[in-house]
């Protein structure tokens, strides 16, 4: 994908109100949509189709950086498991979450931020440590790669 | 968020906590969602199935039905979409685990007080809602469906949206339960009409795959005349699966396409060369065919019917194992009709279970070395794709021709 720069202690603000409590953790930005039934292994985190992330990255405890969810609702009930599993992510950011993603955070109790006014795949550098604060609807680059 | 005062009643436990815990939900995902209050709704539908649940959403079902039985039983009628998993499956390599674990879900879900039909309401054996009705659908086909051929009102209630929208009584108001986002924003035209129920599938995916968001609505224009129940159905199944769509109009046949003007809209034109592409096996081609599977939607009895008249007189390869997914009335139907009999003659396996990708379709491939699929819906073999399958979509047909010979064509 596109190579991304972003700057230390730059703070996004989204239009929308987030989920769940504040939490750290190193970004993976996809450059495409998302679906934890159409694109994962869940028992290791890690992405069966192929194309979307480098062969062997899990979402594990990641904060994940997406456009959109895809279709299909099944991720509503996939999250809990993967929290089960150990191999969720720690928390997720959309441009456009959709409802499917809205229930199925609030349902495993994974943080959630979405809708931004540019698109947040592109503010964010893959790997960089970001933290999420939910509750202020922030994220803020900790540290860039 | 405004609650009245029954919902704040129950939002504090009063009546329980099983409904506490449905309030909370609806409360929480309403509010991130943009809902001003919840609205009541006469029935759910309840996706759950045991690929998706997993350990943990099916100990989470078991804990609701361990509460007070008067204090858990659904204020709306809640219907199950999800149904059993076939256990035909065991003998194609389903571990036993998964079957343990689908017995343990269907015996949660019944003591939960939900109606075991089994059915599907594209497949009209349970009432269908009325046009205008507020609903709380759990699946992606049926939310799709309803909203756009039925005129009723839904937003995707995905999994335990469901069950608490049932449980409550209520969905948060927003969305598609709005006027005003139920205006078309997109309008695609067609000159040509789709051939078969896997093109108007494959036109769905198009769509779909053109959307950048679930609140681009579209509308399409040029279809010369009513395509049917069944092709509105494979329609919205696959463009809800590629887009994230819950709703979409048709010029002239869906009924609140001309309730809102689109005239000003821009439009995009889509060649019936763009679907054939989608429909194409190029990707596969000759290689060793190990599965066909037929579902997503599930078989209707005329496709069932053409399924038929396509292997009449043929025999599928020892090499390929063919399945075909239907709902429990057209299973027994089949049985009487002998069609059943004349299928499985030809090498094909009629099942009586919950969708092929909700059934444990990645151990089954990994247990059979499995690595190459073939699906008559865009939809199944996209999410085949993910499931360590190389799967691509062809005709019904294409499918069985493919099948016949143990290579895809």
């Amino acid at each position: 994908m596109e190579k991304q720069s972003s700057q230390r202690n730059q703070t996004f603000i989204s239009t929308k109100p987030g989920l769940g409590d504040v939490v750290e953790g190193q970004a993976l930005v996809l450059s495409s949509a998302f679906s934890a039934r159409y694109d994962l292994d869940i028992r290791s985190g890690e992405f069966l189709r192929p194309g979307i992330a480098e062969p062997g990255v899990s979402v594990a405890g990641k904060i994940l950086v997406v456009d959109r969810a895809k279709g299909g609702v099944a991720s509503s009930w996939l999250l809990n498991e993967m929290v089960r599993l150990g191999t969720a992510p720690a928390a997720l950011v959309f441009n456009h979450a959709g409802p499917v993603m809205i229930q199925a955070a609030v349902f495993a109790g994974i943080p959630l931020l979405q809708a931004f006014e540019f698109d947040i795949t592109k503010k964010v550098a893959q790997g960089s440590l970001v933290r999420l604060d939910p509750t202020n609807r922030t994220l803020t680059i900790e540290q860039s790669v | 968020m405004k609650l009245t005062d029954l919902q704040q009643q129950m939002l504090e436990g009063q009546q329980g906590e099983c409904r506490a815990w449905a309030m909370r939900f609806l409360v929480e995902t309403g509010q991130a969602l943009g809902a001003d209050q919840l609205t009541p709704i006469r029935y759910a539908f309840l996706m759950a199935d045991t690929d998706a649940m997993g350990e943990a959403g099916i100990n989470f079902l078991e804990q609701l039905a361990e509460t007070e039985p008067k204090q858990r039983r659904p204020r709306a009628s809640l219907f199950l979409e999800s149904r059993q998993t076939s256990s035909e499956l065991l003998k194609l390599g389903l571990p036993a685990w998964f079957m343990a674990l689908d017995q343990r879900r269907m015996a949660a879900i019944r003591r939960l007080g939900c109606n075991m039909d089994y059915s599907h309401v594209n497949n009209h054996s349970v009432p269908a809602p009325c046009f205008g009705e507020s609903i709380a659908m759990g699946s992606t086909p049926s939310a799709i469906y309803a909203n756009s051929a039925l005129g009723a009102r839904t937003n995707f209630e995905a999994g335990p949206a469901g069950l608490a929208a049932a449980i409550a009584g209520f969905v948060p108001r927003w969305g598609l339960h709005l006027e005003l986002n139920r205006r078309p924003q997109r309008v695609f035209e067609i000159r040509w009409t789709p051939k078969s129920l896997a093109e108007w599938g494959a036109l769905g995916a198009l769509i779909g795959q053109q959307l950048d968001s679930g609140e681009q609505i579209p509308l399409i224009r040029g279809v010369s005349q009513h395509p049917g129940a069944l092709a509105l159905s494979h329609l919205g199944a696959s463009m809800a699966g590629h887009g994230a769509v819950g709703m979409f109009h048709i010029e002239g046949v869906t009924p609140e396409a001309e309730r809102h003007d689109h005239q000003t809209l821009p439009v995009q034109l889509l060649e019936s060369s763009a679907v054939e592409q989608l429909l194409s096996t190029e990707s596969i081609r000759d290689e060793a065919l190990d599965l066909v599977v037929i579902g997503a939607p599930q078989m209707s009895w005329e496709e069932l019917l053409y399924l038929e008249h396509l292997l009449h007189g043929k025999t599928i390869s020892s090499s390929v194992t063919m399945l075909a997914f239907v709902d429990h009335g057209t299973l027994e139907a089949a049985r009487v009709m002998g069609v059943d009999k004349r299928l499985r003659q030809s090498g094909c396996q009629l099942l009586d279970g919950i969708d092929y990708f909700q059934s444990g379709s990645e151990p089954i491939r990994r247990q059979n070395g499995w690595h190459v699929a073939l699906a008559p819906s865009l939809k199944l073999s996209n999410i085949l794709n993910g499931a360590g399958y190389r799967a691509a979509s062809a005709d019904l047909e294409n499918c069985v021709n493919s099948a016949v010979a143990g290579r895809v064509l």
